[in-house]
């Protein structure tokens, strides 16, 4: 897909989901002026942007749409709950054909009929006189294009400045053209007229910008303008000749066109790649200098559209140049003469800071606000609820909570799941809420914020909660827990993401069998995320997730253990102590100690890690904790705070569950990092240092 | 009102064919033979567009476009030259008195309603 | 301001209208320009227009267009810069 397209398609998902949100709204009863004109603009753009590609389907179906909208604006048609409905299935469809020419498929006989179908129904809502308008004007549309190949052009016309008094009308060149083709924009500037001191009044300052459509060849379009040439100034391009709009802008040198075709609709401002140079001729009046001076202040805030893949170019030689600068400050560390380097070590330092600042940088440009992607649900709880007969009011919260873009694709999917889930397994139907005392219409929360160092999202349900006793049958029953086990209410709920676990009396269509929550939690924990559950019988369920902000870099903390160093998210470490002779002998072959009067359970890294026996005398523990829980691991040296590059292991290190991924040290030393949640879950299932 | 288009040609066959076009176009069409005759009809008729040929006896095209041009009516009345040759020198005059439109000869009718479209609409 | 005398605004007008304008923009009578004269306006004529409402607005003095026949809304329409007199209309 090129990058035009590309743009065209997150435009039009833009706005499929602007009018997604504007329907879902109206569709709850708040009908409102705003929900119909962001409704009709969406499909206004959509259909002008697919026209510039020259994407007759979409266009034609958008037009029926806009003009409904347009009816219903003005008011002269009514909005119905069906008709909503209707446009819900128009939406989808415009998806489709949006989808279909992106990757450069053809309509599909099936989906053209659907399209058919529902531009039939969508008549149907506009008055009798409107349809019969309607029907003519696609008659013509269709005689015009079932035998001829149209495209779309650009059109820039300015004069000599003498062309009136040869008494030469444009109108007639704008007649004929519309005889040849359609003009669909016809954009006048006024711009270069000046000020009636300065007007030399039978001179041309005037200009046109035109979106011409036609079958006629760049030859004929041009023997239009023959009797006029010598003064007519002609730019003539497709309109899908991208490169065209900057070298109009060149040719031109005005310092309002790039603007004035942008917000006439005459070109995207993705068309144009060069900043203008300003020609000071071109300005004739103080009040348009000021105006420019306006314009340029409020660019400096508007944004940019960056190839996501350049940023993560970007991230990758930030990585680089962390781990070379971790060398380079383990080096002036490691010299010798302190005294004489202490200016170096001042520079390598102030480099590392420097490097922070940056490195946060980028990773905020990753950074995008979670709203969007939760407003999509809205849809999918409705229609889930819908389909199921459940009445459910959807409350998203935190929408402006920032997390990395892959973070947020790549959550969207168990979210979905476990909305599902929470509508199909968790709300009641409205007849047995009311049986139970509650009222009738169920509420689903989406909640995100973010929570020391990390982002939290939550799903809570009111609906009848989690019931242990037959999640734990069920799991004894299938042999995942041991009869005897005597399991916390967390353990037993979290066991519903294990894999072929569910209760549910009944199966159905919307959130299966099971399937599906384990799949969740692995994706969750890919992203080096937790996943929590808490349930109250008969009041509700509430799933909370937790994310690290970013993926690639971490700040950890670097310790050795036997011959490998190993690196603890500094995130997850609460302190490190030194084990005391005495603790350790009070110890024994127990596997936690008494600190300060608590019991802090111990995992053994070198045991379970199969480290050689150490060599350093002192023993040393980190406390680590995760959520609520705390654990201490047993390690030989403490090497100091380390920023690190997390890089993923190959298929050997796969299974071991403790450790999330390795990373390069300054020295060329490999280093793994430990995955804290991880290890504290297994610590707690299994009860003892078994091996990972 | 239907506009009114003056035509100016010593060829009889010209005339003929461009008056048929002119009237077809649903315009009105006035022919002269010469300059001079064309000038009259200029004083007799409130015309909104001219077709000319240069070369003519009695009064050739350029110097009734002279003469014209000090009408203020006319000051900016739009000109097409119709003519077989396309000398450089000739255009250069023709411009000076704001023509800049040729046409060359021979066309058909066709081709005729043709131009009429392009230059009237 | 009625301009008594105006009733083209042209090609063929617009030399003279410009020094009319600009008289009557150092007037303080000079709010509204009464059109209910004009029949007839070209491109060349909506250019002046254009030209005295930028003139105007320097001056921060608005002048409004009234009394526009049909006929003549039509033909400024017909030269696709109408939207260029915005609230002057």
């Amino acid at each position: 897909m090129n990058e035009e397209l590309e743009i065209f398609l997150e435009d039009c998902e833009d706005q499929l989901q602007s009018m997604e949100n504007a329907l879902l709204q109206m569709q709850s009863g708040v009908i409102d002026e705003d929900a119909i004109g962001s409704i009709f603009r969406a499909v206004h753009t959509i259909k002008g942007s697919a026209g510039m590609f020259g994407f007759d389907d979409i266009v034609s179906f958008a037009h029926t749409g806009e003009n409904l909208f347009d009816l219903i604006r003005q008011g002269s048609v009514k909005i119905s709950p069906d008709m909503l409905t209707h446009f819900l299935l128009c939406k989808d469809h415009m998806e489709k054909l949006i989808d279909a020419v992106v990757n450069e498929e053809d309509i599909s006989p099936q989906l053209e009929a659907i399209g058919e179908k529902l531009v039939e129904k969508l008549v149907t809502y506009m008055t009798p006189i409107e349809e019969v308008k309607e029907v003519v004007l696609n008659l013509n549309e269709i005689d015009d294009t079932s035998n001829k190949v149209t495209s779309l052009w650009h059109i820039s016309i300015r004069f000599s400045k003498d062309f009136f008094t040869t008494g030469m009308s444009i109108n007639a060149t704008f007649n004929f053209l519309n005889k040849i083709g359609t003009i669909h924009i016809n954009h006048a500037l006024t711009y270069a007229i000046p000020l009636l001191e300065e007007l030399l009044p039978t001179q041309a300052y005037i200009g046109f910008e035109l979106v011409f459509e036609t079958s006629s060849s760049k030859k004929e379009i041009e023997e239009v303008f023959e009797f006029i040439e010598d003064d007519v100034d002609l730019v003539l391009f497709q309109t899908e000749d991208i490169e065209a709009y900057d070298m109009l802008l060149q040719k031109r040198k005005e310092s309002q066109l790039k603007d004035t075709l942008i917000s006439a609709k005459l070109a995207l401002a993705e068309n144009f790649t060069l900043e203008l140079q300003e020609d000071e001729s071109s300005v004739s009046s103080e009040a348009i200098v000021e105006k420019e001076i306006k314009k340029k202040e409020k660019k400096v805030s508007t944004t940019l559209r960056v190839d996501s893949t350049k940023i993560d170019v970007l991230i990758n030689y930030m990585s680089e140049i962390v781990i070379a600068n971790s060398k380079i400050l383990s080096l002036v560390a490691s010299e010798d003469d302190k005294e004489e380097n202490s200016e170096l070590q001042e520079a390598a330092n102030n480099m590392k800071e420097l490097l922070e600042y940056v490195r946060d940088g980028i990773m905020d440009i990753r950074m995008i606000q979670v709203g969007d992607s939760f407003n999509k649900f809205k849809r999918i709880v409705n229609d889930t609820s819908q389909k199921i007969g459940k009445d459910v009011e959807f409350v998203i919260s935190g929408e402006d909570t920032e997390l990395d873009k892959t973070v947020v694709e790549r959550i969207s999917d168990p979210l979905v799941h476990m909305l599902r889930n929470s509508i199909d397994h968790g709300i009641e139907l409205p007849a047995e809420r009311l049986a139970n005392g509650k009222s009738a219409k169920g509420r689903v929360d989406l909640r995100a914020f973010a929570d020391s160092g990390s982002i939290v999202i939550e799903i809570e349900d009111d609906g009848k909660g989690l019931d242990k006793t037959k999640i734990l049958a069920k799991a004894i029953e299938n042999g995942q827990v041991h009869p005897n086990a005597n399991l916390s209410d967390e353990e037993i709920f979290k066991l519903i993401f294990e894999a072929g676990l569910s209760t549910a009396e009944k199966v159905s269509d919307i959130s299966g069998r099971g399937v599906g929550m384990d799949v969740v939690r692995r994706n969750i924990e890919d992203l080096r995320g937790t996943i929590d559950i808490e349930s109250t019988l008969g009041k509700g369920s509430k799933i909370i997730i937790r994310l690290p902000l970013t993926l690639a870099i971490i700040d950890g903390f670097l310790v050795q253990v036997g011959n490998t160093k190993y690196i603890i998210p500094l995130e997850n470490i609460k302190e490190c102590i030194e084990l005391s002779k005495t603790q350790e002998t009070e110890m024994g072959s127990n596997e936690f100690i008494n600190l300060r009067g608590e019991m802090l359970p111990l995992i053994d890294v070198r045991k379970i890690l199969h480290e050689d026996k150490s060599i350093y005398k002192r023993t040393n523990i980190v406390i680590v904790y995760f959520g609520n829980k705390t654990v201490g691991l047993i390690v030989d040296e403490l090497l100091g705070e380390y920023q690190t590059v997390i890089k993923s292991l190959g298929e050997v290190f796969h299974k071991i569950s403790g450790i999330s991924g390795g990373s390069i040290l300054g020295s060329g030393e490999i280093a793994l990092i430990f995955d804290i949640p991880r290890l504290i879950e297994l610590k707690s299932r299994l009860g003892s240092d078994n091996e990972l | 009102m239907a506009k009114k288009i003056l035509i100016v040609d010593d060829a009889s066959l010209i005339r003929n064919i461009t008056q048929r076009a002119v009237e077809e176009a649903g315009f009105e069409a006035v022919v002269a033979s010469n300059g001079q005759e064309g000038l009259q009809a200029l004083e007799k008729n409130e015309i909104d567009f001219i077709f000319s040929d240069i070369n003519m006896p009695i009064m050739s095209g350029m110097e009734m476009i002279e003469e014209l041009r000090n009408i203020p009516q006319y000051k900016y009345t739009p000109i097409v030259m119709l003519t077989t040759e396309t000398k450089k020198e000739l255009q250069a005059q023709a411009k000076e008195l704001g023509v800049k439109a040729w046409l060359v000869k021979p066309f058909n009718k066709d081709k005729f309603l043709l131009v009429l479209q392009k230059l009237l609409g | 301001m009625a301009f008594e005398n105006i009733s083209a605004i042209t090609i063929y007008e617009v030399e003279e209208l410009k020094e009319l304008f600009l008289k009557a923009l150092d007037s303080d009578d000079f709010t509204h320009f009464d059109m209910s004269k004009v029949q007839r306006i070209d491109l060349v004529g909506m250019q002046l227009l254009i030209a005295l409402l930028k003139s105007a607005q320097k001056r921060e003095k608005k002048i409004k267009f009234i009394n526009i026949s049909s006929s003549l809304h039509e033909q400024m329409q017909e030269t696709l810069c109408i939207d260029s007199l915005g609230e002057a209309l």
